[in-house]
């Protein structure tokens, strides 16, 4: 596909391919709605259940997962990029369990009740510690980094997993946390998810020749006029801003962050001015579609995102890390 | 006239290792200008303090007569491009690809432009193959064709040739030397004397951290600097039909 297909043809392929799977997400469910109401709930009055179901629950849980599709994807890139290692993302790095065990704990030590933005700002305080830890720990070594990575998200899910087990009885809903879940989203949590998208996006975009440059050599990357540190440092931070959006309304997702860069790969190249809008639109498409699945294909039950994801994730892991030369 | 690369009263090196007390020399412009010296004397570190890879505690460096302490990477990038000893070639990017990241301290890097310095190190049929898949000796060629793409007066080269077999060798030195001749300025660390010998127009030992001495290849590589620089008995023959001088082990 890369040689005979356009970079913009690819692009307004994959957004025709996103658009019908909004459409076709919003209509299915346990009530299912036709076009027309969908089209009604839209653009005109809230009258009937119907319309209500597609406004404030479908609606919101839609773009959600498309948000948060694109954000772990494009987080996957940067991280990918920084560390210069092809299996990093957010999950398996530990930044999303880091953000989640800190949303959790403080979640039941009550500090984020009643004020919504607390919650990504515990995230992205989670988010940053573990994105420190993992450096520390690995001693910012290609050989170790996915490998204190895993334990450390492992260390992290089990105290997650320990607090939401000691409270269960306070907040069953909040499980979601070690798997994913897109069923808690509103309006107001997609509109701070954006708000973050939109900061990492306008940060990490315009410097999608850095990442090409952060994956050479650090004397090549010098000489063709990189500030190694503060690139890295800048990119860090943004993807870590962007894990911690990601993560605090929907908890955990595994591999998202590794599925959709290297579908994006293989659709455009690795140069980063393409794989970043091809991420970001395989990604939405990835998750809503998982999420889509996560939601219908157990009836009446709801699996949890995140099941769905390492499904497709883990022997993608797997099948990476046997390459030869790849580096866990 | 400025000096394509002037280095004065250079102090520093690594935390728990001063390298360089008070290092100064100079490379001519149009000149290839070799930088020899054994193993462990400080000729990497120098391109890494030049690169910003490692700060220096004092001293100046000034290229085309500019001093560099004030500028940003991207303004040294526009002075000075880099052959690099060890390097990267990231999996999935295209030869073309690699020698197009150029255009990141500069204007876009055009396909004539990649054509022009591929055809010029006399690798054309590489162009579309894969970075990662080339031989050592094809990589370091695609390193020198980026540097040309930069289109900078100063070229600087991190023992280029060590890993190479002497046809690889030969064709990147005799590239270089080319472009010194065109008016560039090359200053390449060489670990193989003959190599300096036979393509630098000018030499530097470096013992220590320290500039042992410094002329034509032909003054500053002397039986005498093998013994006190290299420790080592080899013996410099001049080769009757050529005149060339060679060192023999």
């Amino acid at each position: 596909m890369k040689g005979t297909l356009r970079f913009s043809q690819l692009i307004i392929i994959l957004c025709i391919v996103l658009c019908t799977l909004i459409l076709l997400a919003i209509c299915i469910g346990s009530v299912k709605v036709d076009l027309a109401t969908v089209a009604s709930a839209l653009f005109g009055k809230v009258e009937n259940t119907q319309q209500y179901i597609i406004r404030s629950i479908r609606l919101p849980r839609v773009i959600g997962s498309v948000l948060c599709g694109a954000m772990l994807g494009l987080c996957g890139v940067v991280f990918q990029a920084v560390f210069r290692n092809q299996m990093a993302d957010p999950y398996l790095l530990g930044v999303s369990s880091g953000a989640s065990l800190a949303v959790a704990a403080g979640t039941f030590a009550g500090i984020t009740s009643g004020f919504l933005p607390s919650i990504p700002l515990l995230a992205f305080a989670g988010a940053m510690l573990a994105s420190v830890l993992v450096m520390a720990i690995s001693h910012n070594s290609q050989r170790t980094l996915i490998l204190s990575g895993v334990a450390l998200s492992s260390l992290f899910s089990a105290i997650t997993t320990l607090i939401v087990y000691l409270h269960r009885h306070e907040l069953s809903s909040v499980l979601f946390w070690t798997m994913g879940s897109f069923g808690s989203m509103s309006m107001n949590k997609v509109l701070i998810m954006a708000a973050a998208a939109a900061a990492s996006f306008a940060i990490i975009v315009p410097r999608a020749r850095a990442l090409d440059l952060l994956l050479l050599d650090e004397g090549s990357a010098r000489s063709l006029g990189l500030n190694v540190e503060k690139t890295r440092i800048l990119m860090l931070g943004a993807a870590t801003i962007c894990t911690a959006a990601a993560v605090c309304f929907c908890g955990v997702i595994g591999f998202a962050g590794l599925l959709a860069p290297h579908i994006a790969r293989a659709l455009c190249g690795p140069e980063h001015r393409k794989l970043i809008p091809t991420t970001a639109l395989v990604g939405a498409i990835v998750l809503l579609a998982a999420d889509t699945a996560a939601r219908t294909i157990a009836g009446s039950a709801e699996i949890p995102v995140g099941v769905i994801t390492s499904i497709l994730g883990a022997p993608l892991f797997v099948s990476l890390a046997s390459r030869k030369g790849n580096t866990i | 006239m400025k000096a394509a690369l002037q280095i004065d009263g250079l102090c520093g090196g690594y935390k728990d290792r001063i390298i360089f007390n008070g290092l100064s020399l100079t490379a001519e412009k149009g000149k290839f200008t070799a930088l020899v010296g054994p193993n462990g004397s400080g000729k990497s570190t120098l391109f890494r303090i030049i690169l910003r890879g490692l700060k220096s505690s004092s001293g100046h460096i000034l290229i085309d007569g500019r001093d560099t302490s004030g500028m940003n990477q991207i303004e040294l990038a526009q002075l000075a491009a880099f052959v690099p000893q060890y390097y990267i070639l990231p999996d999935g990017f295209s030869v073309k690809q690699i020698i197009s990241m150029t255009d990141y301290a500069r204007r876009p890097c055009s396909d004539s432009d990649v054509k022009s310095a591929l055809e010029m190190v006399g690798i054309t049929e590489l162009e579309n193959r894969q970075a990662c898949e080339l031989s050592g000796g094809e990589a370091q060629l695609v390193m020198l064709c980026r540097a040309i793409c930069c289109r900078t007066s100063l070229i600087l080269m991190d023992e280029p040739t060590s890993n190479l077999d002497i046809k690889a060798q030969s064709q990147l030195l005799r590239t270089a030397r080319t472009l010194a001749d065109e008016g560039r300025s090359i200053f390449c660390a060489i670990h193989d004397l003959n190599s300096a010998l036979q393509y630098a127009q000018f030499c530097h030992v470096l013992d220590h951290g320290t500039l042992v001495c410094s002329g034509t290849p032909e003054q500053a590589i002397t039986e005498d600097t093998l013994r006190s620089v290299f420790h080592s008995d080899a013996r410099i023959f001049t080769e009757p039909e050529t005149g060339r001088r060679i060192v023999i082990s």
